[in-house]
């Protein structure tokens, strides 16, 4: 959730994914409050669709309704 | 949400609160420019969210500071350590509903990018990991950083970053002034690392 509803609703509706983990952490780095741990999964064609938008390894993910988002997700550590 | 001290500004000034560049997005603008009142360029970096609002650290920041935040010349920390600065609470319908004049330096630092956090990743160096022997020196409560001290291999002194979680550990370390092994990663700061385990050598002084 933003604070920009004049932002175009497409994106608005959108989730935001990294597909390089590297740089799930750097963006953990960079937002401190966006949470502790980075999860990680694969996202096949029944999750939903999904398209890069602003930096190459940035994907946003239109989950298709009743979809469980968490069920395609395992946390891990920075260090694993 | 977290609170620190600061002296209540007209909510007028960055109105109305909306991107100029966004130089971050992720979930939405997290690092953009805009404008304020005066028409004078600011930077405002998303700090943390609840239910009701987003709270973002808004300083005064110029071109040259922007394109060397996009040109990895300066760090995130870099581009926000400015001598004035305000929080600004803006709900997710987008109104502005507080504004308030703070120290830079009080604002928690886990509210904070990392310190040496570039804009891109590329621009970091690979964090290498740090294995370290000596003793806690110079410990700085409110930063969150120490020094180690009679290092084991010739190296004088190594000046760490760490967590809040790891403050406890640290502190009774340092009041018993045991040797402890720190384990931890480089950070793109010379001489600057972050401090990620500890673990006690001795259980005395000596």
């Amino acid at each position: 959730m933003d604070s920009f509803p004049n932002r175009p609703a497409c994106l608005r509706c959108g989730l935001s994914v990294h597909r390089i983990l590297s740089d799930a952490i750097h963006t953990k780095t960079k937002y401190p409050k966006l949470g502790r741990l980075v999860a990680q999964g694969v996202l096949i064609n029944e999750c939903g669709k999904t398209k890069q938008t602003g930096q190459p390894s940035h994907i946003t993910w239109w989950v298709y309704p009743g979809i469980e988002r968490e069920k395609f997700f395992a946390t891990i550590s920075e260090e694993d | 949400m977290w609170n620190i001290r600061g002296t209540a500004a007209p909510k007028q000034r960055f109105e109305p609160f909306a991107p100029i560049e966004v130089l971050d997005d992720y979930d939405g603008p997290r690092l953009f420019t805009l404008s304020d009142a005066e028409g004078e360029l600011n930077l405002a970096y998303w700090s943390d969210s609840d239910q009701q609002i987003c709270r973002y650290v808004v300083v005064p920041t110029t071109l040259r500071i922007v394109n060397a935040l996009k040109n990895g010349n300066i760090s995130l920390h870099g581009a926000l350590n400015q001598p004035r600065c305000w929080l600004c609470d803006v709900t997710h319908q987008g109104e502005l509903t507080a504004c308030q004049r703070v120290e830079f330096e009080t604002i928690p630092r886990d509210s904070l990018p990392a310190m040496g956090t570039m804009l891109e990743r590329a621009f970091e160096p690979e964090p290498q990991r740090v294995d370290m022997q000596g003793r806690i020196r110079e410990l700085d409560k409110d930063q969150l950083s120490f020094d180690l001290r009679e290092i084991d291999g010739g190296q004088h002194t190594q000046r760490f970053i760490f967590d809040e979680e790891l403050l406890g550990e640290v502190v009774r370390a340092f009041d018993e002034n045991v040797r402890v092994k720190v384990k931890g990663r480089t950070v793109p700061i010379k001489n600057l690392a972050h401090a990620l385990a500890l673990l006690r050598l001795s259980a005395t002084g000596s």
